[in-house]
């Protein structure tokens, strides 16, 4: 027989537990004193559970709680807790002993100078560097998928596909599905294998090795300023980074946001302003010769994600975000660990993202067949030119409907072709950054917030997206900032 | 008795009460085990106040911290 710990609150309390015992009528798997206990402290689960097993005897047992309520001037629960507190400090005091370790030890030291924010900063930048630009973006992006995408893909698989269906379909149209450019395995296979496995792999390593070591409360609490300006507190910062790697899985994260005011905010930043890594990795290659066109991008992203932050979190009714979260200690990594969440990351990304690939390369190749995709590039022709980019770009604007990445990799090829000036890639690569979301980030925007507020999203994304490509480029023509 | 925002970095007391009637606070300061009785030294208070209370740290911005009161 296990042993109870028993504690006696003040006699209103206890009273009020008897009363309520007399009432519960129904069976429970917890005992009926700690369901008393439950009521007054206000728990909601346990209260619809009562509600729904006692039926008219709720109305009493309600009337108790309210009557209790009225002797204190501290929510029940607080009273509860500090009854409870102080029995824990007397037998912590009876059994526990502490000894005080030397204060100044080199993880305490560690952990300060990640918190203030003038050593915190650069380590911050540190971070991003090493973690985002070198491992993910010149070794997931640059290193890795040009061995798959060359060495393996163009140079075997590729090849060998486009030959077997030469060989053995007879349809022509089930050939292009299949194969060649837009094909299924040519480029719906390819795309997810080799270039988003690795940069979104690499990413999720990095990630979750960051998040391991206990650094993102860190960055929570450096950051929580800023993003109460943007209506969001600190605790956002996990989406968002998180939302560099894939903003669909970010979107989802973004549910563990308070309230339905930052979950908004949040949603809709990530839709907007947040590159996935995809995404990210396509346009720093894209951009990797123009540094000027690269800050350009950096800056005028940046700017957009405060501007749309803050006029939001002005124009959205709804409480102001609180921030508060425990700083675990700083730890190590253990590997096992990072490769475990490294795994079930990567598997959900493909179970969730791998048929939507295919199901992208099959309304491409539906819109190649029917002529349907000649006609939409030609309504968008006046819009890329609208914000001074050649008409070959609409093409890519297209694609990045369907994928975020597809739309960079189109430019990427324009800019090899040389199609492009600096000016033009660093509005391109802005404007295609703000664009609609993918439609995998899409579809998890209605299932997360609801159809209404996705269009909605939606709705403001496009035009807004295409105003600020203007704008920006007007501005960069005025002042001469990039040929 | 004094409110955490006063004290300065590196100043040690013990929490005296929660200044507050917002269930919302009081629930998440309760969570974090932050309870009159319990040590508290304070890390650091720009851009966010960060304290050590009993065996945890914890971070939180300036309204929640007016709610702790301390006596040092």
């Amino acid at each position: 027989m296990q042993k109870s710990l028993n504690l006696t609150y003040d006699e209103i309390i206890e009273n009020s537990i008897n009363e309520i015992i007399k009432c519960l009528k129904a069976e429970y798997v917890l005992s009926k004193r700690s369901i008393a206990l439950l009521l007054l402290q206000g728990d909601t689960d346990m209260m619809e559970s009562v509600k729904k097993n006692e039926g008219s005897s709720f109305v009493k047992i309600s009337d108790i709680v309210n009557e209790v309520k009225k002797h204190y001037d501290k929510p029940l629960n607080y009273i509860v807790s500090l009854n409870r507190q102080k029995r824990v400090e007397e037998i912590t005091d009876k059994y526990v002993k502490k000894t005080d370790k030397s204060e100044n030890n080199i993880t305490d030291l560690i952990s300060r100078i990640t918190m203030n924010p003038i050593t915190g900063i650069p380590i911050l930048l540190l971070v991003l560097y090493f973690g985002l630009y070198k491992f993910v973006g010149e070794f997931g992006a640059g290193t890795i998928v040009d061995f798959l995408e060359a060495d393996i893909f163009e140079a075997y698989i590729n090849p060998w596909v486009n030959n077997l269906v030469t060989a053995y379909i007879p349809w022509h149209w089930l050939q292009e599905l299949i194969a060649r450019e837009y094909g299924i395995v040519t480029l719906g296979i390819r795309y997810a294998v080799a270039i988003i496995l690795p940069i979104v792999g690499t990413f999720f390593i990095a990630f979750s090795i960051i998040e391991d070591t206990g650094y993102l409360p860190r960055l929570a609490l450096l950051v929580d300023r800023i993003f109460k300006k943007i209506g969001l507190n600190g605790r956002a910062v996990i989406p968002m980074t998180l939302g560099f790697g894939c903003d669909t899985m970010a979107t989802m994260v973004s549910r563990t946001l308070e309230t339905k005011r930052e979950r908004v905010i949040a949603t809709l930043l990530l839709a907007l302003a947040i590159p996935c890594s995809a995404q990210l990795g396509v346009i720093v290659a894209l951009l990797s010769g123009q540094s000027v066109a690269l800050i350009v991008w950096v800056v005028f992203v940046a700017l957009v994600f405060l501007f749309i932050g803050f006029l939001t979190s002005k124009l959205m009714p709804g409480s102001k975000p609180s921030f508060y979260m425990e700083v675990p200690p700083l730890r190590l990594p253990k590997l096992s660990n990072v490769l475990v969440k490294t795994y079930t990351r990567i598997q959900w990304y493909f179970v969730e993202i791998l048929p939507l690939f295919i199901v992208a390369s099959v309304l491409i190749w539906f819109g190649n067949l029917t002529g349907l995709f000649d006609f939409v590039i030609s309504l968008m022709e006046p819009l890329v030119n609208f914000v001074g980019l050649p008409d070959e770009a609409a093409e890519a604007f297209l694609f990045g409907f369907f994928r975020r990445d597809y739309g960079a990799a189109g430019l990427y090829d324009l800019q090899k072709a040389g199609a492009l000036s600096p000016r033009q890639l660093a509005v391109a690569a802005s404007t295609l950054t703000l664009f609609v979301p993918c439609i995998a980030q899409f579809s998890m925007t209605i299932k997360e917030r609801g159809t209404k507020a996705a269009i909605a999203m939606a709705a403001f994304i496009f035009p807004f997206a295409f105003v600020a490509g203007f704008v920006l480029n007007w501005v960069l023509v005025t002042f001469k900032v990039l040929p | 008795m004094i409110n955490l925002t006063e004290l300065k970095q590196g100043q040690k007391g013990f929490v005296a009460e929660l200044n507050t009637n917002d269930e919302n606070i009081l629930r998440k300061l309760m969570s974090m085990g932050i309870l009159p009785g319990i040590p508290l030294k304070v890390i650091q208070t720009f851009p966010s106040y960060v304290f050590q209370v009993g065996y945890t740290q914890v971070a939180v911005d300036k309204t929640i911290a007016s709610a702790i009161l301390v006596n040092i």
